[in-house]
């Protein structure tokens, strides 16, 4: 849900099945936003994205972000809280970006144990997103498919597919997102998302969530939908953001490609 | 290399100039680096123009990218959110504009008018308690948005004037005296108001619990003429009243 929409939200006029919100956007002490959250949220149930957990920070997660988060839960009751496999900062910095870790055994311990935090506090299990990358490391000992179904292991944790990202990263890294989609268990995943992105320098691509939903990704999404069953299917626009009927008929598309088992929104 | 370690390199990479590319990251993909290091000062300087929409306009894309660049590298973010960047940005503005003050003051403006929209809850005034109130003893409640600070230039004129991007802003000026710029919600809507001084101690007077009868006694004390602050007093606590910026009158005080 972005603010040129608002809205057809509130008045409960957008054909979606669920409405997903940046949940930094609400933890806030009222006005406006909770206001007309709270107007939506009587029209749709609702999923919250953060984008600040930072759960693979080597120093573990901020104390008083999870108390915030959580008082957005209560209020909202939502389908589920999801964050993304990443980590924003260290030592009280934060550079608000979705910085990749690297993928070793430590780190996933880290991860492990921070996810398993948050789950216990919030009182309920969280999906991890992929994201986007433009960097792996020297020590890198695992792809990231298996770094996330061992995080789903460990911690009871479900998924957040960004088939963009998957995209994105596959094409900067050199890995087949075919093989990355097979090789994820398909029973932890409760949501995918569907985005663009931008041709950056040096052959890079960037997940700038400013364009449709290009051909390659369809592909991929038209390849893999069926192994899903039961996802709620979201197109992300985070800038320049079109007029509703546009998002309205690229998930028009989503659906038709997943028959009806998937839920969709924009 | 340990992740904790890792961790502090990439983000001390991040906020350096980007001159020394760091070990640790696989060869192949050291072309991702300057991504990320280019990724965190377009994002900050995205919510200061985001937040900060008059001043930015004031000032055009250059000078107040610049300064955003300034505040980066002063004040690296450390909140899990993006909307405290703009704390402290006034400050660097004001020091990089000592002779313009209605720069700062303008960015006060759009910081608190944000802080404002986000600000907590108050419930609206019961009316019905207007017509019993003690006025003399009672203790005035005003709505926990009120921002407010002195201000020297027409900064009300100016942000009011930018709000259409074609038209010619009028020129900054100071003013004859001092005046209060205050903002606070009323409903869901930000506001601002520029008070005089005298009013300007008022609220500060009503915020800190002093009764309305014992404000005007202070206050009073200093005019010229008894029946003139008689008038401005109930003039003031009738706008107090209409612009939800009284939200409760209390009981009376011991
Ligand atoms: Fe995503």
């Amino acid at each position: 849900m972005r603010t040129p929409h608002y809205d057809a939200y509130l008045a409960g006029e957008a054909p979606v099945d669920f409405v997903e919100v940046i949940s930094e956007n609400y933890m806030v002490e009222g006005g406006r936003p909770l206001y007309s959250l709270d107007r939506v949220r009587e029209h749709y149930p609702i999923a919250m994205h953060g984008v600040s957990m930072s759960v693979g920070s080597a120093d573990g997660l901020d104390r008083s972000y999870l108390q915030r988060l959580k008082g957005l839960a209560v209020r909202v009751q939502p389908l589920w809280v999801s964050d993304h496999l990443c980590w924003t900062g260290i030592d009280g910095f934060n550079s608000h970006d979705l910085l990749p870790l690297p993928y070793t055994e430590e780190a996933l311990d880290t991860a492990a144990a921070n996810i398993a935090q948050a789950q216990d506090f919030l009182e309920r299990p969280m999906l991890i997103e992929n994201p986007s990358s433009y960097l792996t490391f020297a020590d890198d000992m695992m792809s990231e498919w298996d770094f996330l179904s061992a995080l789903c292991e460990r911690t009871g944790c479900y998924l957040l597919l960004d088939i963009n990202n998957i995209y994105v990263s596959g094409t900067n890294h050199g890995f087949d997102p075919l093989e990355y989609l097979a090789a994820i268990p398909a029973d932890r995943v409760r949501q995918i998302h569907l985005a663009g992105h931008s041709h950056g320098r040096d052959g890079l691509l960037i997940d700038t969530h400013d364009q449709p939903v290009p051909d390659p990704v369809w592909a991929l999404y038209a390849k893999v939908i069926e192994r899903f069953s039961n996802v709620a299917v979201m197109i992300e626009r985070d800038d320049d953001i079109p007029p509703l009927e546009d998002l309205i008929a690229e998930m028009e598309m989503a659906r038709q490609f997943s028959q009806a088992s998937a839920k969709v929104a924009a | 290399m340990m992740l904790a370690e890792l961790q502090r390199e990439l983000s001390a990479y991040i906020r350096s100039d980007g001159a020394n590319l760091l070990d640790g990251v696989a060869e192949r993909s050291k072309r991702g680096l300057p991504v990320y290091h280019y990724a965190y000062r377009a994002s900050l300087i995205n919510a200061l123009r985001d937040v900060f929409e008059r001043t930015h306009s004031w000032l055009g894309d250059d000078l107040f990218d610049d300064a955003a660049r300034v505040h980066i590298d002063r004040n690296p973010p450390n909140s899990w959110t993006m909307s405290d960047y703009g704390l402290g940005f006034e400050a660097v503005l004001s020091d990089l504009y000592p002779e313009n003050p209605e720069v700062a003051e303008l960015a006060w403006l759009d910081w608190n008018l944000r802080v404002a929209f986000n600000g907590s809850d108050s419930p609206a005034l019961d009316r019905a308690k207007l017509a019993e109130a003690d006025w003399d003893n009672a203790q005035l409640h005003i709505t926990p948005t009120l921002a407010m600070r002195p201000v020297s230039t027409n900064v009300g004129a100016l942000w009011g004037a930018l709000e259409d991007e074609e038209a010619e802003p009028p020129k900054a000026h100071l003013l004859g005296t001092p005046e209060i710029l205050t903002v606070w919600r009323q409903d869901l809507a930000p506001r601002f108001q520029c008070v005089s001084e005298l009013e300007g101690k008022a609220l500060a007077l009503a915020i800190t619990g002093v009764s309305f009868g014992r404000i005007c006694s202070e206050l009073g004390s200093d005019a010229d003429d008894e029946a003139d602050f008689a008038a401005f007093a109930g003039a003031m606590l009738g706008r107090w009243i209409s612009d939800d910026v009284l939200i409760d009158v209390g009981s009376s005080l011991p």
